[in-house]
């Protein structure tokens, strides 16, 4: 039973992860223009017999069908294919710029937990909480390139507390991190107390204070864990705004790592390095749902396969 | 009773600030003289004051001004892909939802594997697809938002279609088609609506942020999200020029959410 | 009584809300080993009085009170630290649903030893170690008379029966040994088997010298336990006095209504049983055939399967025959689980049996497609434990109750319609000026009384009806009884009643049905099932329904 269900759940996985290869292939073969074209700059005027002889040495002549086979198994030998312009296999590319992209989502997301947690569990009173709920709201709402500026032109340029600019150490780290970060801890912190406040307004939290439990108790105890199972459900959408707002970020503050690779490929065309960036993404979601349903399973122990019907009732 | 006034305040300050940011986007002419494309090399990177409330830039061109006609692409694009998004969501999403199971489940997997991706990134792909340029930018946040609201309104159809009043429906043996149309478009609808309030205001961040990247329209057309962009280099001279359009950004996507919200739960406690 | 320690005494507790005064100069007291009831409906100010015992009264209410000790402390100046030091050590609370009111994501154990980690050892105070907690609460699981108690500790709530959870619930209670119980509807949630044994066990804690107050709606609950009784309506005692007293000799004219309103069960007289004698004879009631009319609803072998968790698989409804004639009435009794309303959803056509069938006024009703049922779904109409969510939101009353009219009535004139619209909701006694609102601004019993209206409009030949009246006061629920019997009368509309509740089956059914685990185990007139009662189950349910002395 337990091996069937590890089974269909790789599967579905894999599934994901093909479906976005295969969207991502079809979608980039509608994509108008000669990619060769795109290969050798827009300036070069190669002769055709050259770029016939390219298209051919990229399998580009050959059937749709017979280029989406040999695009799915050189994929699953981990083979993501040759950037055009950088000449680079896609998977080096990726590798190279990953670290630095790794680095400022992990940077973000503790940041954002960090505000977010401190924001829900330590602000009380009504009014502190009023403040902060604006607060949140206009994190959520403000555009993430306009924080990094504002941020920029305060602290970089203002202050002059942390460069304007680079990648190299922590200083360089802490404006990008924290542009990320306040759009997902105002979501996260507003999640957050709507779920504190709605456990502390269930019965068993009437229970538990009527042991004595105090307010500390009654949060780490109770009531946060409850908090946490709608905050697992925004997961997904904090992963997409570490990885969305990389883009962003990378390209306000001059840093290198994936989003500029994301831009560049995109403004230039370098299809490989896009839909090597589609399926990477595909596949860091799929691992973040497995991570998310496994937090569940140990959050929530209620979680359990339902009573069916064996036709259909529906 | 003040916290309710003060919500009152609040959300009356939203609603009219969406009512002037919609007057910007169809009558510009209205809240400034000048010409949002008229340099004046007399009057390069004058800081905000009398004349120019939002300071110029480094062509002399008002700020302020920029900004105020900005607002039409901004708004139209927040807007139209949103109204667009929500009518194909909410048409594929309730056929969906009342499809036998086969199809629902098939349809939903497909929609799981667009959700996997986070909006911004769909975005960017569909510009990988379509190629840069502001029709384009528009197509592709309202691509990025159809799978959430496909979503939304399958789900809502399956809570409205096993809802006690639709059994009662069924119960005094009305017409499939009919209980569809008095009883499950009109309800699943209802949430949509208020999530769409909300989502004009993520579709605006979305789309400014293409422009931002340069993906949108090119200079020198006033638009919110290059507007920023071409002040970012300004920063340590001049920060009026990437602060103003940032904030009008803000302050739009506030009004909209607080809106959105209200709306929320002026219909969360009907039903309780 | 008189010479053992009081444990609660308040006086002129009042506790309001802004201009509303939701308590009014309260005054009770108990004693050490005595257990007062505080009854009254919903919004007369039970569960206020209750939490101000526990200072947890919520955020916006205003409290005034002149005494207020609790267990030998004067509470009346209690700051929120006070009333933390004083709750789970000295007075502890037991509330209606323990799947709710313990923590769904901790185990049962670590629920129980709560208090003793927040107080410390009772008496002592000292800090506990790690064994000596799991022992303890091993102890206390033991002593409310939870099997494996140890084993238990370490499950979650929803892993347990309702009777085990609402145990385990009284055991975390009792861990700091609290002079003082306040259990707010301890049994609602319970089948009446096991609030039988859940008031017994209060009945012992009782007798060890544990001081309770039991708040109820419910004044046959009551009965049983509390030694005075104190009956609040509208913020106010109006009346106390030993039980007893109270229940045979009512003096305020609310007790009295209330006493009235409360369904009753004859008393039953459990002769020897004959070994057999269930099984071999089901007497066949209600079948209708001697008069020559087509019975209204024919039942015939229905089985309705479901897979379980686990894989295996569980008949909802097994075996389940039976007739409704016109203008008779068959009540569905049994527990929580025991598939009557999965029997109720296949009378309805909205779920179809595994096996049997089902007749309606003597053609096929299930295993026919949807399409040739829908002309005929207007002479079978449903009636549901939840009117509010069976009521498209959008909709006024008067469209709610014009949805139900037949083919025939739409064609008519408006005019005509509005008139029938009101003679409806004239029949239901509701008044016209209803006819505007919407669902949520209805109270319950109205609510109750527009779907009624709503199912009579297509002038069925009967109405099933599940659970209609749980979630009602008791005098509402009176009144829709009594409406639903009117209208059996009246209309000669059969009626099949689905409850759990054998009093109000017992006042308005003539025929009984007993189910357990899907199956029919006794049926009869519900006089002599209920006098009579022969299936060993059947003695067991009946004999725990509370009675009044």
């Amino acid at each position: 039973m337990i091996f069937r269900r590890i089974l269909a759940r790789v599967a579905g996985m894999l599934v994901v992860v093909w479906g976005a290869a295969t969207a991502a292939f079809l979608v980039l073969k509608l994509v108008p223009g000669d990619p060769v074209d795109v290969m050798l700059g827009v300036s070069a005027q190669a002769s055709p017999e050259l770029k016939q002889s390219i298209r051919a040495e990229l399998g580009l002549d050959q059937p749709l069908l017979v280029q989406y086979v040999s695009y799915l198994s050189r994929l699953v030998r981990g083979d993501f294919g040759t950037s055009y312009q950088l000449r680079l296999p896609v998977t080096d590319v990726i590798g190279q710029q990953l670290g630095y992209t790794l680095q400022l989502a992990a940077a973000s997301l503790a940041l954002a937990l960090v505000i977010a947690l401190a924001g829900a569990v330590l602000v009380h009173g009504r009014a502190a909480r009023g403040v902060f709920s604006v607060l949140e709201l206009l994190a959520i709402s403000s555009p993430p390139f306009w924080i990094g500026l504002v941020l920029l032109s305060v602290f970089a340029f203002g202050l002059g507390w942390f460069p304007v600019a680079g990648a190299d150490g922590i200083q360089s780290l802490v404006l990008p991190a924290m542009t990320i970060a306040l759009p997902v801890a105002g979501i996260l912190g507003q999640v957050l107390r709507t779920g504190l406040e709605d456990a502390e307004e269930q019965p068993f939290a009437t229970t538990a204070r009527a042991r004595g439990a105090g307010p500390a108790r009654l949060v780490l105890r109770h009531t946060l864990r409850h908090a946490a199972i709608p905050a697992l459900t925004l997961a997904g959408y904090i992963v997409g705004s570490l990885l969305g707002g990389a883009v962003i970020v990378e390209s306000v503050f001059a840093r290198p790592g994936l989003g500029r690779v994301a831009l560049a490929a995109i403004t230039n065309r370098d299809l490989p390095v896009v839909m090597g960036i589609i399926v990477f993404t595909a596949i860091v979601f799929v691992l973040v749902n497995l991570l998310v349903d496994l937090a569940y399973r140990a959050i929530d122990p209620r979680i359990a396969p339902p009573t069916t019907a064996i036709r259909g009732a529906r | 009773m003040r916290a309710r006034l003060r919500g009152r305040l609040g959300l009356i300050s939203a609603a009219l600030f969406l009512v002037v940011v919609i007057v910007m986007a169809i009558a510009p002419w209205i809240f400034t003289p000048i010409d949002p494309l008229t340099t004046d090399t007399s009057q390069i990177l004058q800081s905000p004051g009398w004349g120019h409330p939002f300071g110029t830039d480094q062509t002399g061109r008002d700020v302020f001004t920029r900004v105020v006609y900005g607002a039409s692409y901004s708004l139209g694009v927040g807007a139209g892909a949103t109204a667009a998004a929500l009518i194909v969501g909410v048409v594929v999403g309730t056929l969906v939802g009342l499809a036998p199971r086969v199809v629902d489940g098939v349809a939903m997997r497909g929609v799981e594997i667009l959700l996997a991706f986070p909006e911004f990134l769909i975005a960017l792909f569909a510009i990988a697809v379509l190629g840069p340029g502001p029709i384009n930018v528009a197509v592709a946040v309202g691509v990025a938002a159809l799978p959430a609201y496909i979503r939304v309104a399958r789900a809502e159809t399956l809570v409205v279609r096993r809802s006690g009043y639709v059994e009662a429906a069924k119960g005094m043996g009305m017409h499939p088609l009919r209980v569809a149309v008095s009883h499950v478009v009109p309800n699943t609808l209802r949430p949509l609506g208020v999530i769409a309030t909300i989502g004009i205001g993520t579709t605006i961040v979305a789309a400014a942020g293409l422009s931002f990247l340069g993906l949108g329209p090119q200079d020198p057309t006033p638009e919110w999200g290059l507007l920023l962009s071409g002040g970012r280099n300004l920063l340590g001279q001049a920060w009026w020029v990437a602060f103003f359009p940032g904030a009008m950004i803000t302050l739009t996507v506030v009004s909209a959410t607080v809106v959105g919200r209200r709306l929320r739960r002026a219909r969360e406690g009907r039903r309780s | 009584m008189t010479s053992s320690r009081e444990v609660v005494r308040v006086s002129g507790l009042s506790v309001r809300f802004g201009q509303a005064v939701v308590v009014d100069s309260v005054s009770l007291s108990v004693s050490a080993g005595e257990c007062l009831a505080i009854v009254g409906e919903s919004g007369s100010g039970k569960t206020l009085t209750a939490k101000a015992l526990l200072g947890l009264l919520p955020d916006g209410a205003s409290v005034v009170v002149d005494e207020l000790v609790i267990d030998g402390v004067d509470a009346r100046r209690n700051s929120e630290r006070d009333w933390r030091r004083i709750r789970g050590s000295r007075v502890g609370l037991v509330s209606q649903d323990a799947l709710v009111s313990l923590d769904p994501l901790r185990r049962v154990g670590a629920e129980v030893a709560e208090v003793l980690e927040v107080h410390g050892a009772p008496g002592s105070g000292e800090r506990m170690l790690r064994a000596a907690i799991v022992d303890a609460v091993t102890g206390l699981l033991g002593r409310v008379a939870v099997p494996e108690p140890a084993e238990r500790a370490r499950q979650y709530p929803h892993e347990l029966s309702g009777g085990l959870r609402q145990r385990a619930l009284i055991a975390s209670a009792l861990a700091g040994e609290p002079g003082i119980l306040i259990a707010d509807e301890p049994t609602t949630a319970l089948d009446v088997t096991v609030q039988a044994q859940v008031l017994d066990l209060l009945s012992r804690l009782r007798a060890d010298g544990l001081g309770i107050v039991v708040i109820s709606h419910d004044l046959a609950v009551v009965a049983g336990i509390a030694d005075r009784v104190a009956v609040m309506k509208d913020g106010r005692i109006v009346e106390e006095g030993a039980t007893t007293e109270v229940l045979s000799n009512p003096q305020h004219p609310y007790t009295r209504m209330l006493l009235a309103a409360a369904p009753r069960l004859p008393e039953p007289s459990f002769p020897e049983l004959v070994e057999g004698s269930v099984a071999g004879g089901f007497p066949s009631t209600g079948s209708g055939g001697g008069d020559g009319v087509a019975p209204v609803l024919r039942a015939t072998g229905l089985g309705r399967d479901f897979r379980r968790a686990d894989g295996g698989i569980r008949s909802a409804v097994d075996d389940v025959s039976f007739t409704v004639r016109a203008g008779a009435a068959i009540g569905v009794v049994g527990e929580s689980g025991s598939g009557k309303t999965t029997l109720a959803r296949l009378l309805l056509a909205f779920d179809e049996p595994d096996r049997g069938s089902v007749a309606l006024e003597g053609h096929e009703w299930s295993g026919i497609p949807e399409r040739r049922r829908r002309s005929r779904r207007g002479g079978i109409q449903y009636i549901s434990q939840d009117p509010l969510g069976s009521f498209d939101p959008r909709y006024t009353v008067a469209r709610i109750v014009a949805e139900g009219l037949r083919g025939d009535a739409r064609g008519t004139s408006p005019g005509g319609r509005a008139e029938r619209i009101r003679h409806l909701l004239d029949s239901v006694g509701l008044d016209a000026s209803l006819e505007g609102r919407r669902p949520h601004e209805l109270s319950g019993g109205q609510r109750q009384r527009v779907a009624i209206a709503r199912a009579l409009a297509s002038e069925p030949r009967i109405l099933v009806c599940d659970e209609p009246v749980s979630a009602l006061d008791v005098s509402i629920q009176a009144t829709i009884i009594d409406l639903l019997a009117g209208l059996r009368r009246d209309l000669g509309v059969a009626l099949v009643f689905v409850s759990h509740d054998l009093a109000v089956v017992a006042q308005l059914c003539d025929e009984v049905l007993v189910m357990k685990e899907g199956r029919v185990v006794e049926r009869g007139s519900t006089r002599d099932v209920f006098e009579n009662p022969r299936h060993p189950f059947t003695r067991a349910l009946v004999a725990a329904v509370p009675r009044m002395p």
